[in-house]
């Protein structure tokens, strides 16, 4: 178990946890659309908007850095300010990364060196920018933190195994603070394979409670950073139960259905059997490290004992959706998310220590 | 065409500011003479140098492979617009 | 499959209650009866050597090759050292996936064979835990070139690249259900991974792991080091006074680590353990080494402390050594100023060039082995001692008795791992 202290938020509401909170509270939005080669329509698309990225006391001495490594140090190190956690040694403050797909976009650059000016005469700032800890280093080059560090890597899975490495660290006394958070980064090449690959609704519009075997899936983008300790059984909370943990049953249940891994159906039961079903994926958009999104919406809930309305597209099923109009606080929120193979991870938000 | 020296030392500054991605600082503002990797010049680091050895490739078909003599020749945009005029051919 | 009483079941590991996890941490009593994590299996292939006893042989001669890339056509004419004797096993069932997929695969499956292939053993909780920077990026220039081209490319190689996570891939072929983590630090990657399946094991998430690194030699990366102006025109110098650059190379190590309960309930014994692991971060430049070694010191300060061992207990240091000028110049001076002057240092870049990804990992094998074994390689390359490097590295095979050693691995971003290994 660990408790989180604040959060850092990039998304395509803008900067801050708080820009996503009052988009929640609205009726939903479209997002906007893109244009990609290869494809007939403007693709709908949850981008940040580059504004947000312009922040020129934390992006300092950041001039080479891309859009994955910007969106990642303004998470992190709002996450860090908000903290109260500054006192705490910048030997024993770790930083975690995870993300899907890395600085992709920066890869396809660097790969345009190669097609358009051959083997031997390439970008070495693209090269070193396209390695997925880029982002890592520019955070803890700012924050000037010495701890362990580590970037992790899964389509699927990577913020819940960030979770685990980050309980260790703290648990081990490795460290006394973790920076642990995720980061996705859309460019035109991937929104051309999504187009193709995923059912991406025209009206911009995912359907991620709709228990489809080809799920829709509309891409987003961003980063968010949960600034971590060791649980203080007295504080406030809210906590996060890295991974499965017996106990009580959850007052919402997050599916994390963002349409990225396959066939949905297998959340079903799980829905079935749930209290209360929530997915809040069509307000940030579909990413591989979606969940830290969700988790972070439920950090928000139990720490405020409001609720945020999932939006569901399918209601016509037996399920008990998240509504604005149901007024019992939530004190715990499980984060379900499946992959291909039917592997199941959760993660737990719980508003006191247990 | 044959580009005098004024007009590459302008260019270099052009293709400096992009290709290093430089903020807050205008081509126009790098003195000719100005040290390029000392902190009180425009304060280029090691990945800059690697950078300005693909930008004379690109370029000028110019090929730095001593790092040694890079460092002469990447002192100022004086050093680079000499090193240009005499190695590029269709320059000089 | 074989069945052994006494094993938790996979379950398990998702539902520990929170409090037993700190606990078993926090407690005087658990902290003195920590679990002791067991080196049980070691698998390695790369230039030198397409297996142990091969590696072993190259590191006990020193002898080496290194050459023009033949795995791809490249205007980069730099020599590398592939893993040329490495053959593709051709009974994998997984479906066709990268050469950085398949090296992975066949060092793990020697590490699994001489740890008695606990895979096949029922209910034991296998994490896998795997570096790696080649195998996490979509950077198929065919695919590429055609969706500049024609804009529609065929989406082939995404949809292979999708299903071609380097430790999903090694836990569907051998069906481990337990943690699993794709760990990339660029190149410390491979170290991470082994110290983070440490971190695992004593926490009680899995009963054995399946830890390392792999990669490829890629065009890609070849290009990139060219561009950054590190690679040498000839086979690398580490901690030469006139070496001047890297060699790349391609490869994995995997070590098989378990927990001593598992490998007593399976009958299985080690006098080797992974002792300790730590990680820090220069924060200083993205692709510059701190010109003191502040992170490497700090990583290998904890790493000694995780271990409960002091700088005397460590009887050699299998350096990260990459023969670039400054990677050698701050890690020579932070070697010495941690273990004084008669630490006994030496890189084994020299033999496999820098396989990046699973670099940390495959000179981990290599420092188990040579703990082991009881004697340690010369540094291949090393014929001059620089002036700027306080402590020369070791120049010819010699005898150690030790009862520790240590890997270090720096990485771009400024990351830093080290691992301690220790006899029993």
């Amino acid at each position: 178990m660990i408790q989180i202290h604040s959060i850092g938020m990039v998304s395509t509401h803008g900067r801050g946890a708080g820009a996503l909170e009052k988009a929640m509270e609205g009726p939903w939005r479209p997002p906007g659309r893109v244009t990609v080669p290869g494809i007939e329509h403007p693709v709908p698309a949850f981008t940040v908007p580059d504004e947000v990225l312009k922040d020129k006391t934390v992006l300092k001495n950041m001039r080479r850095a891309d859009r994955t490594s910007k969106m990642a140090t303004i998470a992190a190190c709002d996450a860090w300010h908000k903290s109260g956690l500054e006192n705490v040694s910048p030997d024993r403050t770790g930083v975690l990364v995870a993300t899907g797909l890395g600085p992709h976009v920066r890869t396809f650059k660097f790969l345009n060196g190669i097609l358009d000016f051959g083997d031997a005469s390439v970008s070495p700032t693209d090269f070193s920018h396209s390695v997925h800890n880029a982002a890592a280093g520019y955070i803890t080059t700012r924050l000037r933190t010495h701890g362990p560090v580590q970037t992790l890597t899964d389509f699927d899975f990577a913020f819940n195994h960030a979770l685990t490495v980050a309980e260790c660290m703290l648990a081990r006394r490795r460290c006394d603070a973790v920076l642990a958070g995720a980061v996705e980064e859309l460019g035109e090449v991937m929104l051309h394979v999504c187009s193709r690959m995923a059912d991406v609704p025209a009206d911009g519009r995912p359907s991620p409670v709709a228990f489809s075997d080809n799920p829709s899936a509309v891409p987003g983008e961003g980063a968010v950073f949960f600034a971590l300790t060791r649980p203080d059984e007295n504080a406030e909370g809210p906590f996060i139960t890295a991974v499965n943990a017996a106990g009580p049953e959850p007052d919402i249940t997050i599916l994390d259905a963002e349409g990225l891994s396959g066939p949905e159906s297998g959340y079903l039961p799980v829905a079935s059997a749930s209290a209360s079903v929530a997915n809040y994926t069509p307000f940030f958009g579909s990413m591989m490290t979606g969940n830290a999104f969700q988790c972070a919406i439920a950090a928000m809930m139990v720490r405020s004992g409001r609720r945020f309305a999932s939006q569901p597209n399918a209601g016509e099923r037996d399920i008990k959706h998240c509504g604005k109009g149901y007024q019992k606080a939530a004190e715990t929120i499980d984060c379900i998310k499946l992959d291909k193979e039917g592997h199941k991870r959760t993660i737990r938000i719980d508003k006191t220590y247990r | 065409m044959k580009k005098n020296l004024e007009e590459i030392k302008k260019e270099l500054k052009d293709l400096l500011v992009e290709s290093l991605s430089l903020e807050d600082i205008e081509p126009q503002e790098i003195g000719d003479d100005e040290p390029l990797f000392e902190e009180d010049g425009v304060g280029l680091d090691s990945l800059d140098g690697v950078e300005v050895v693909v930008m004379l490739q690109r370029n000028y078909g110019l090929d730095v492979k001593d790092m040694q003599k890079g460092k002469e020749i990447f002192q100022s945009i004086n050093t680079l617009a000499d090193y240009v005029v005499k190695n590029a051919g269709e320059f000089s | 499959m074989l069945y052994i009483a006494g094993y938790r079941s996979y379950e398990s590991y998702t539902s520990y209650k929170p409090h037993e996890f700190y606990e078993s941490y926090e407690s005087p009593q658990n902290a003195m009866s920590e679990r002791k994590i067991l080196i049980t299996g070691l698998g390695a292939v790369s230039a030198a050597g397409e297996n142990l006893s091969e590696t072993l042989r190259t590191l006990d001669s020193g002898k080496r090759k290194p050459e023009p890339t033949t795995l791809f056509e490249t205007e980069v004419d730099r020599p590398v050292f592939e893993a040329r004797r490495f053959q593709k096993a051709t009974t994998s069932k997984a479906r066709p996936t990268s050469r950085t997929a398949e090296l992975t695969l066949h060092a793990a499956r020697e590490a699994l064979a001489e740890a008695g292939n606990p895979h096949l053993v029922s209910g034991i909780r296998i994490g896998v835990c795997l570096g790696t920077t080649v195998a996490c990026q979509l950077n198929n220039l065919p695919f590429y070139r055609q969706y500049r081209e024609s804009g529609r490319p065929d989406l082939q190689p995404v949809k292979d690249f999708l299903s071609g996570n380097l430790a999903a891939v090694a836990a569907a072929a051998f069906a481990c259900q337990g943690p699993r983590s794709t760990v990339v630090n660029a190149c410390s990657s491979g170290a991470d991974a082994i110290g983070t399946a440490l971190c695992w094991l004593r926490a009680g998430l899995c009963d054995v792991a399946v830890a390392g690194g792999a990669d490829e030699l890629n065009r890609v990366p070849l290009c990139g080091f060219n561009s950054l102006g590190i690679m040498s025109h000839t086979p690398c110098r580490p901690f030469d006074r006139n070496r001047d650059g890297l060699n790349l190379g391609e490869g994995a190590g995997i070590l098989i680590l378990e927990t001593e309960q598992s490998a007593r309930l399976r009958g299985s014994e080690s006098n080797l353990r992974l002792a300790g692991y730590a990680s820090s971060c220069d924060a200083h430049h993205l692709t510059a080494p701190h010109p003191e070694g502040l992170g490497l010191k700090l990583a290998i300060k904890n790493a000694l402390a995780d271990a409960s061992l002091r700088p005397r207990d460590i009887g050699f240091v299998n350096a990260h050594g990459t023969a670039t000028p400054d990677n050698d110049q701050v890690e020579g001076a932070a070697l010495k100023t941690m273990f004084g002057d008669e630490v006994r240092y030496f890189s084994t870049k020299g033999l496999t060039g820098h396989t990046l990804g699973a670099a940390g990992a495959l000179e981990a094998v290599f420092t188990a082995l040579n703990l082991k074994e009881g004697w340690i390689p010369g540094n291949a390359g090393f014929t001059e001692p620089d002036p700027a490097i306080p402590v020369p590295p070791v120049t010819g095979k010699m005898n150690v008795n030790a009862r520790g050693a240590l890997s270090s691995s720096l990485a771009f971003g400024g990351s830093n791992a080290a691992l301690v290994f220790c006899k029993k």
